[in-house]
C-alpha cells in the first residue's frame, strides 16, 4: 500500500544545498524555526505564514524533497495555487533541480484551482457528454453569446444594466441560469428563457466563461459518488497556496474532493488569514466551508519575516486581525517611517513630497535599483465628496483600468510584444513562441479556423498540426525565428511595411486560402502597446510617477493595495482613501498603539485592517503613510512621534 | 482494469470503416485462434504499438504498417488504434482521472487512441505518433508516464527462454526478486565488529554480500593478487600525490539499493533436470519456456502499480501436446485470482494449436477469420446456453480443428467421416487442398458443433465466412424395407404409428407433403449464414449410395467387411471374395426388381446382419478409388451414381463441380 515518504534532516540539508540556501535556512540558527516543522510534518496542517516569511521557498523545498522520495508511479502530489503567477513562481523554483522538475509532470499536478477543476473534473465531464470544448475565455464566450441575441433584445439588455447587457450572459447553475439574470427576471419570463437558451447553445457549441467550468465540475462530483475516493487515490497529498483567497465555491469543491467523509487526503494549506483581501466583485466574504485556518486542524505559525526588520514589523503587526507577533528578520537598515499630512489644498503635493523624502533618505544607487510604490485602498473614482476618496485625488492622471492584470492582447503585435517582454525577462524563448502561435491561432480563428482551446496548451504544436504542407510550416518557423532574434528591435514602420504582410502570407499558406475578413486584417495592423514614459510626470499608460518630472531620480509605481499583494517593495506609501469612511483615520487607534488586532471588530473594520496590513507589510526599508492633517490631534502627533514616525506637512499645490 | 475493446483502422491488413477490425475482449483470458494470415500477429502488434511492452523492445512503426487500400491502389495516410479499458478500480480511475470517459450508463472507461501519420517518400524521419485519450481521441494527449502504467508483458512466439532468464543487467529474474517484499525486509546488515558468533543465516542479502566480501578480502589468493596488482603494477603507474589502488570484491559499488540490484542481476534461475534439486543440470527448451512463463506470471502478480496484461503468441511453442494442455489449464485458473491491489491478470494468447484450442473455454475464444474477429462467447454465437457446457465436454483436439478450417463438414458417424474425403478426392475436390476439416460428432450434437460458426447477430457482427456442411440421415425407410431389413417379421402387418413404440419410420408414415415437411424440418435445424444441412435424399448413407447407383460397391464392401478377419490373415483371398460377392449381387439384382427393394437388401447387410458401417466405409473407399484408378468407373459415372446430397455437401465446402453437359 502507498505510504507517504518521510522527510529527514539529511533531506533538508540536501535541499538547502541544491537550492543554494544556507544550511540553517529552514532549521533557523537556533534550530527552533517552525519552518523545519512545516517541512517535516506529513499530516494535515494549516500554515499561517506572515508576509515575507518565504513561504514559497519553503513550499518549493518541501516539494523538491518529496519529489525525490516519491514512491508511486500513479499517485501524485496536487499543488494548488490561486493565480497563474503563483503557479509559475512555484514552477520556477522547482525547475532549479531535476527532482523538482519531475513534479511538473504526471502523476503530479501543479496549477491553479481553476486549472485543476477543469483538467480533472469539468473537461472530462463535458468530453464524456460529447460536448466540444473550443474556447474557455469569458470575453470570447460572452461575445459569442452576445451575437446570438436579437438586436432589440440587446438594446433591452443594455438598458437593463447601464449599457452593459453582456454581463447577463453568464450562468452559474447547470440549468444555464445565472445569478445576474435570476436577480433581474423571473424564470418563466421570455427574456430569462432566451438568455438561458443563448447560454445553453453557446456552451453546447463549446464556448465557456472561466467560472462556468465549476458548474460542470460540481455536476460530475454530484453524478459520481466514487469520484472523491478516486481522486484521493490519485492525490493522497495536497498542498494549497494562498488559501486565504479561496472563495466559497472553490473551497467547498476542494473540500468535497479531498477532505469530506472517509479517507481524506493529507492536506497542507499555506496562507495568511490576515491578508485575506482578494474578493471577487459581489463576494464580500471568503469561504465559509473549510475555513482557513481550520478550527480542528493542527496549525503552524510562521511569524518570522525576512522582508523587513523590527521597525516595520512593529508598526504593521497590530493591523493584523489576529496578530502573530511579527518578527522582523529582514534588512536592519530601515529609514525613518514617515507620515505625510495634507488637506484639500495640498492633496496633490503628497506624491512630490514623498518622492522628495525618498531622495533624501535613499542613495542614488538605491533609488535606481529599488522598487518604490504608493498604494491606496480605493483606486477607483467615486463621488468627489470625500477627499481623499481614491488614488486620483492624489494623482489626477491616474488610470485605474490598467492596474488589472495585463489586458488580453488585441492585435498580433501586442501578442508578440507581450511574449517578447516575458521571454526577455525569463531568458527563455518559450513565452514568445507561444505568444506568436497564440496570435497565429487567433488570426486563423478570425477567419474560419475552429480549433479547441483545450489543445492550446501547446499552440505551437497546434499550428504545426494544422497543415501538412511542409513549405507552410517551414515559413511559419522562419517567421518564428525572426521574432525570436529580432522582436526587441521591431518598429511600427517595419511592422506596417513588411511584417504584417509576411504574417499574412504565412497565415494564408497555413490555412490554404488568403486572409480576407476585415477583422483579421485589423488584427494584423500595428496597435500601439503600452508606450514609453513620456514627458509628463505620470504616464497614463503605466501609472508610474516620476520625480522630478524633467530629470527623474525616482519612479514610483501607483496602484491599488490589491494590485501589490505578494510584492516586496523598497518603500511603500500607504495613502488614505475612502470607503464608507476614511480608512486610516478610522484605524488611528491602531496607529497610535491603542488597539491591536481586530478579531472582535465588525466586518467593515476588519476589511480595513486586512487591507492596510497587506499594504504596510510590503516594504523592506521604508513605510510611509499619508493622512489628512485634520485627522490628528496634537496629542496624537506626539504619540506618533514617540512611536518613531516622522511627520511631514505637505505644502499646498 | 482490463482491455475491453480494441479497434484497429488502417494498420497492415486491416482497413477502415467496414473493414476496420473491432474486437471485444473478456476479463481474464482471451484466445485468438485462427489460421495463418488471419491477422493474429497484427492484432498483437497493434496492442504492442499502443501500450508498449516491458521487455523495452520498442516496436517502431514501419512504412509498410500503413494499410494498402487495394481499391484505391494506395497506402493510407493515418493509422489509428484505439484501446478501451473497462473495469477500472478506484486507484485506476484516480491514476487516469484527467483522461477518463464517463459513460451514460454510469460506467467509467479509459480510451487510448494511438495514431501514426505517414511520412512521404524521401523524408527519412520518424513517423509521428500520438497517444490521445477520450472517445475518438478528443481528450488530452496521454502523458508518457501515464502511458508507461499501461505497459504490457509480451512473450514472442519463438522465444529464447534460456537467454531471457539468464543473469545480467535488467534481467527478468532480478525484476521479479526486486518485487518480492521479503528480499528487502528479511535479515540484518553485516557488521564486521560483531563477527564472533555471527549466524550468516540472520543476514540480509546485502549483509551476506558484505559478509562474503569480508572473507574474500582475507582469502589468500585474492589478497596476494591485490597486493601484486597494487605494488608491482599500479604503484609504478601512479603519480606521487595520487596513488592508484585496486580493490577486489563482489558487487562492491554504490549504496545498498544499487548493490542489492547488482546481486540480483548476478542470479540465474535453472529448471532442475529430473532427480536433481540443486540446479547442476538443467532441462531443455520446452521446459524452460514453461519456467519463463511462470516467471512472467510471478512478476505480474507481484507488481503493485501497472496494468497486468500478458500477451503470449503461440504458447504452444516448444511444448508437447500434454504440456500445452497443462499450461492452458494453469493460465485459465491463474487469471481468476485477484491481486493485492484488486487487479486481475488479463491474458491474451494467439494460437493455431487445436490442442490448446480444445482446452480453452468457448467463452474465451475469439475466432480470427478474414481480418475479422468473431468472439465465440455466449450471446455472440447461435449456440444456446446449454450448448456451451455440452461443447466444453465434447470439444476435443480433433474437433478443435474446426477453428482453423476454411470449410467444415460435420457428420454423424465414422462412415461419412471416412467416405466423404475419398468421394471428394475422386470428384476432384481434395478436402485438404481446400482446407476443409471433417468433424465426426459421433451421433450427438451435430447442430451444436455447426452453430459454433453461426453468429447470433450477423447483421451487426458479420458472418464467419467458413462454409459448413452438416451431413445427416433422413431416417425414413421405403415402405418395402421393414420386412427386408428385419424391422418387421415376414408376414407381420405394418403397425400403425399411433400407440406403437417403434422408433423407425417408413414413407407411409408421412402421407402427402409430410415427408417434404420432415426434410425441411431437419434442414432448418441448422442452417443460415454459411451453414447448410444436407439430408440424405432417401434414408441413410449406405441405402442412399445403393439407391443412387453404387449398390454393387456397397454390397462388395459389406461382404469384405463381413470377412474382415479372414482377409486380415490371408489378404490374397480378396479377389476371390470380391468375385463371390459380385456373383451374389448379380443374383440379387434381377431385372425388374424395384430399386427400393434392391437397395434395402443391400442395407439389410448392416441393419439386419450387423456388418460394421465404419469398416465397410473403409472398403468402399478403397474399392471406389481402385475403380476410378483402373478406369472401371469414370469420374462422371461416379458423380452420376452418388446421392445428390453428398455431392451438394462437398460442393458447399469446396466449390461447385463443373456443370454436366
Amino acid at each position: 500500500m502507498f505510504v507517504l515518504p518521510t522527510v529527514t534532516e539529511g533531506d533538508v540539508d540536501w535541499v538547502c544545498r541544491v537550492m543554494g540556501l544556507p544550511p540553517t535556512a529552514f532549521s533557523g540558527p537556533d534550530g527552533k524555526d517552525p519552518r523545519m516543522t512545516v517541512i517535516q510534518r506529513m499530516d494535515t496542517i494549516d500554515v499561517e505564514a506572515c508576509p515575507g516569511s518565504g513561504k514559497t521557498t519553503l513550499l518549493v523545498a518541501k516539494l523538491a524533497i518529496l519529489a525525490r522520495r516519491w514512491p508511486s508511479l500513479r499517485s501524485g502530489m496536487c499543488v494548488l495555487s490561486h493565480t497563474n503567477a503563483a503557479r509559475d513562481e512555484i514552477a520556477r523554483g522547482l525547475s532549479s533541480c531535476a527532482e523538482g522538475a519531475m513534479l511538473m509532470g504526471y502523476p503530479h499536478f501543479v496549477g491553479t484551482i481553476h486549472g485543476f477543476a477543469n483538467e480533472f473534473l469539468a473537461l472530462p465531464y463535458l468530453r464524456s457528454k460529447g460536448n466540444p470544448i473550443k474556447v474557455i475565455d469569458s470575453e470570447v464566450a460572452i461575445e459569442h453569446r452576445w451575437k446570438k441575441a436579437p438586436y432589440k433584445k440587446k438594446l433591452y439588455l443594455n438598458q437593463q444594466n447601464n449599457g452593459d447587457g453582456r454581463s447577463f450572459l453568464r450562468y452559474d447553475e447547470e440549468d444555464f441560469s445565472g445569478d445576474k439574470m435570476r436577480s433581474r427576471w423571473k424564470p418563466h419570463t421570455e427574456t430569462f428563457k432566451l438568455i438561458q437558451e443563448i447560454c445553453k447553445s453557446s456552451s453546447e457549441e463549446g464556448y465557456f466563461c472561466y467560472d462556468e467550468l465549476f458548474v460542470w465540475a460540481r455536476k460530475l462530483i454530484a453524478e459520481r459518488p466514487d469520484l472523491a475516493h478516486d481522486m484521493r487515490h490519485r492525490f493522497p497529498l495536497v498542498f494549497m497556496d494562498e488559501v486565504q483567497d479561496n472563495d466559497e465555491e472553490q473551497s467547498s469543491l476542494l473540500s468535497q474532493v479531498f477532505m469530506d467523509g472517509d479517507n481524506p487526503s493529507v492536506r497542507q494549506r499555506f496562507g495568511d488569514s490576515n491578508q485575506a483581501i482578494y474578493q471577487r466583485s459581489g463576494v464580500t466574504n471568503g469561504a465559509e466551508t473549510d475555513r482557513f485556518p481550520g478550527p480542528k486542524i493542527v496549525r503552524v505559525d510562521l511569524p518570522n519575516s525576512f522582508r523587513f526588520g523590527t521597525v516595520i514589523a512593529g508598526l504593521a503587526d497590530p493591523f493584523a486581525v489576529t496578530p502573530q507577533g511579527l518578527v522582523g528578520l529582514g534588512p536592519n537598515n530601515p529609514r525613518p517611517p514617515a507620515i505625510f499630512l495634507f488637506d484639500d489644498a495640498s492633496v496633490q503635493s503628497v506624491l512630490p513630497r514623498y518622492c522628495k523624502y525618498l531622495v533624501e533618505v535613499f542613495s542614488a544607487n538605491e533609488l535606481r535599483s529599488g522598487e518604490f510604490t504608493a498604494v491606496a485602498g480605493v483606486h477607483k473614482e467615486g463621488e468627489d465628496d470625500k477627499i481623499p476618496r481614491w488614488m486620483g485625488h492624489y494623482v489626477p492622471a491616474y488610470n485605474p483600468d490598467i492596474v488589472h492584470r495585463e489586458p488580453a492582447p488585441e492585435s498580433f503585435s501586442q501578442y508578440v510584444m507581450a511574449g517578447w517582454r516575458e521571454s526577455d525577462r525569463l531568458r527563455r524563448t518559450a513565452p514568445l513562441v507561444n505568444a506568436v502561435a497564440h496570435a497565429m491561432l487567433e488570426l486563423l480563428r478570425l477567419e474560419d479556423y475552429e480549433g479547441t482551446s483545450e489543445r492550446v496548451k501547446n499552440p505551437h504544436q497546434v499550428i504545426l498540426s494544422i497543415t501538412t504542407d511542409e513549405k507552410a510550416s517551414f515559413n511559419y518557423k522562419r517567421l518564428l525565428d525572426f521574432f525570436v532574434r529580432k522582436a526587441g528591435s521591431i518598429t511600427p514602420e517595419l511592422w506596417n511595411t513588411k511584417l504584417a504582410r509576411a504574417i499574412e502570407a504565412v497565415a494564408g499558406k497555413l490555412r490554404g486560402a488568403s486572409i480576407a475578413t476585415p477583422e483579421a486584417k485589423a488584427f494584423l495592423s500595428w496597435v500601439v502597446a503600452a508606450g514609453k514614459v513620456s514627458e509628463v510626470s505620470i504616464s497614463a499608460s503605466s501609472n508610474v510617477y516620476q520625480y522630478p518630472a524633467n530629470e527623474p531620480q525616482v519612479s514610483v509605481r501607483l496602484g491599488s493595495i490589491h494590485s501589490v499583494k505578494g510584492e516586496t517593495h523598497t518603500s511603500t506609501l500607504v495613502l488614505e482613501s475612502y470607503y464608507r469612511h476614511h480608512y486610516l483615520s478610522t484605524l488611528k487607534p491602531w496607529l497610535l498603539g491603542i488597539s491591536s488586532g481586530g478579531a472582535k471588530q465588525g466586518v467593515l473594520l476588519q476589511r480595513g485592517l486586512r487591507l492596510h496590513y497587506v499594504a504596510m507589510s510590503r516594504p523592506s526599508h521604508l513605510l510611509c503613510l499619508a493622512l489628512r492633517s485634520d485627522a490628528l490631534t496634537e496629542s496624537d502627533r506626539l504619540v506618533l512621534k514617540g512611536r518613531g514616525w516622522v511627520l511631514l506637512e505637505c505644502p499646498p499645490h | 482494469m482490463y482491455l475491453s475493446k480494441l479497434e484497429i483502422s488502417n494498420f497492415r491488413q486491416f482497413g477502415e470503416g467496414e473493414n476496420a477490425f473491432v474486437l471485444e475482449l473478456n476479463r481474464g483470458i482471451t484466445a485468438l485462434v485462427g489460421e495463418n494470415d488471419s491477422g493474429k500477429t497484427a492484432i498483437i502488434d497493434a496492442i504492442r504499438m499502443v501500450l508498449g511492452t516491458r521487455d523495452q523492445e520498442y516496436l517502431r512503426v514501419q512504412p509498410n504498417d500503413f494499410h494498402f487500400d487495394i481499391a484505391a491502389k494506395a497506402q493510407v495516410e493515418n493509422i489509428s488504434i484505439c484501446c478501451t479499458f473497462d473495469g477500472l478500480t478506484s486507484a485506476d480511475r484516480g491514476a487516469f482521472a484527467e483522461y477518463l470517459s464517463y459513460m451514460p450508463t454510469g460506467g467509467t472507461v479509459l480510451h487510448v487512441t494511438w495514431t501514426a501519420k505517414r511520412m512521404h517518400a524521401g523524408t527519412r524521419r520518424l513517423i509521428p505518433t500520438e497517444w490521445r485519450s477520450g472517445d475518438g481521441g478528443e481528450g488530452p494527449v496521454l502523458d508518457s508516464k501515464a502511458r508507461a502504467l499501461l505497459t504490457a508483458t509480451y512473450l514472442r512466439p519463438l522465444r529464447d527462454a534460456e537467454r531471457a532468464l539468464s543473469a545480467g543487467r535488467g534481467s527478468r529474474l532480478a525484476q521479479i526478486l526486486q518485487n518480492t517484499k521479503e528480499i528487502k525486509s528479511h535479515g540484518v546488515a553485516f557488521d564486521s565488529a560483531a563477527l564472533a558468533g555471527l549466524d550468516p543465516a540472520s543476514l540480509s542479502l546485502v549483509g551476506l554480500l558484505d559478509y562474503t566480501n569480508h572473507h574474500f578480502q582475507s582469502n589468500e589468493g585474492i589478497r596476494k593478487t591485490r597486493e601484486r596488482l597494487n605494488d608491482d603494477y599500479l604503484s609504478p603507474l601512479s603519480f606521487a600525490n595520487d596513488e592508484l589502488t585496486a580493490h577486489i570484491a563482489v558487487s562492491g559499488n554504490g549504496d545498498d539499493d544499487a548493490r542489492l540490484r547488482q546481486i540480483l542481476e548476478k542470479l540465474d534461475v535453472i529448471l532442475n533436470a529430473p532427480g536433481i534439486t540443486d540446479g547442476l543440470l538443467g532441462r531443455g527448451l520446452g521446459s524452460n519456456n514453461l519456467l519463463f512463463m511462470a516467471c512472467e506470471l510471478l512478476l505480474l502478480a507481484g507488481e503493485e502499480e501497472g496494468f497486468p496484461l500478458l500477451m503470449i503468441e503461440e504458447p504452444e511453442a516448444h511444448l508437447h501436446p500434454q504440456r500445452q494442455l497443462r499450461l492452458m489449464d494453469f493460465l485459465q485458473s491463474h487469471v481468476g485470482k485477484t491481486k493485492a491491489d484488486g487487479q486481475k491478470i488479463q491474458v491474451i494468447v494467439t494460437t493455431h494449436s487445436p490442442n490448446l484450442a480444445s482446452e480453452i473455454k468457448l467463452d474465451n475464444m475469439v475466432l480470427i477469420k478474414d481480418r475479422k474477429a468473431f468472439p465465440l462467447a455466449k450471446g455472440k454465437t447461435s449456440l444456446t446456453a446449454s450448448d456451451y457446457p455440452f461443447l466444453e465436454r465434447y470439444l476435443d483436439v480433433t474437433k478443435a480443428n474446426l477453428f482453423f478450417a476454411r470449410g467444415v463438414v460435420v457428420v454423424e458417424g465414422p462412415a461419412e467421416d471416412i467416405l466423404i474425403p475419398t468421394l471428394a478426392q475422386l470428384l476432384g475436390r481434395n478436402l485438404e487442398k481446400y482446407g476443409v476439416s471433417i468433424i465426426d460428432v459421433k451421433g450427438t450434437g451435430l447442430g451444436r458443433f455447426a452453430r459454433i460458426l453461426q453468429r447470433e447477430n450477423p447483421k451487426a457482427d458479420g458472418e464467419i465466412g467458413i462454409p459448413v456442411s452438416c451431413v445427416t440421415d433422413m431416417d425414413v425407410m421405403p415402405d418395402c424395407a421393414p420386412w427386408i431389413v428385419g424391422a418387421l417379421k415376414i408376414g407381420e402387418a405394418f403397425p400403425p404409428l399411433k400407440g406403437s413404440k417403434r422408433k423407425w419410420r417408413a414413407k407411409q408414415d408421412f402421407p402427402g407433403t409430410e415427408l417434404a415437411g420432415r426434410r425441411a424440418d431437419i434442414e432448418a435445424r441448422v442452417s443460415g449464414q454459411k451453414i447448410k444441412t444436407f439430408v440424405a435424399n432417401e434414408w441413410t448413407l449406405e441405402y442412399d449410395l445403393a439407391f443412387s447407383g453404387l449398390g454393387e460397391f456397397v454390397w462388395l464392401a459389406a461382404h469384405l467387411t463381413d470377412n474382415d478377419d479372414t482377409l486380415l490373415k490371408s489378404p490374397e483371398k480378396r479377389d476371390a471374395e470380391i468375385a463371390f460377392a459380385k456373383a451374389e449381387f448379380a443374383a440379387l439384382a434381377i431385372a425388374g426388381k424395384a430399386i427400393e427393394e434392391l437397395a434395402s437388401e443391400v442395407y439389410a447387410r448392416f441393419m439386419k446382419d450387423g456388418v460394421s458401417k465404419a469398416i465397410s466405409a473403409q472398403y468402399l473407399a478403397s474399392l471406389l478409388s481402385e475403380a476410378v484408378e483402373t478406369g472401371q468407373l469414370t469420374v462422371a459415372e461416379l458423380r452420376q451414381a452418388l446421392p445428390k446430397y453428398l455431392v451438394d455437401a462437398i460442393e458447399h465446402v469446396t466449390e461447385p463441380l463443373p456443370v454436366i453437359p
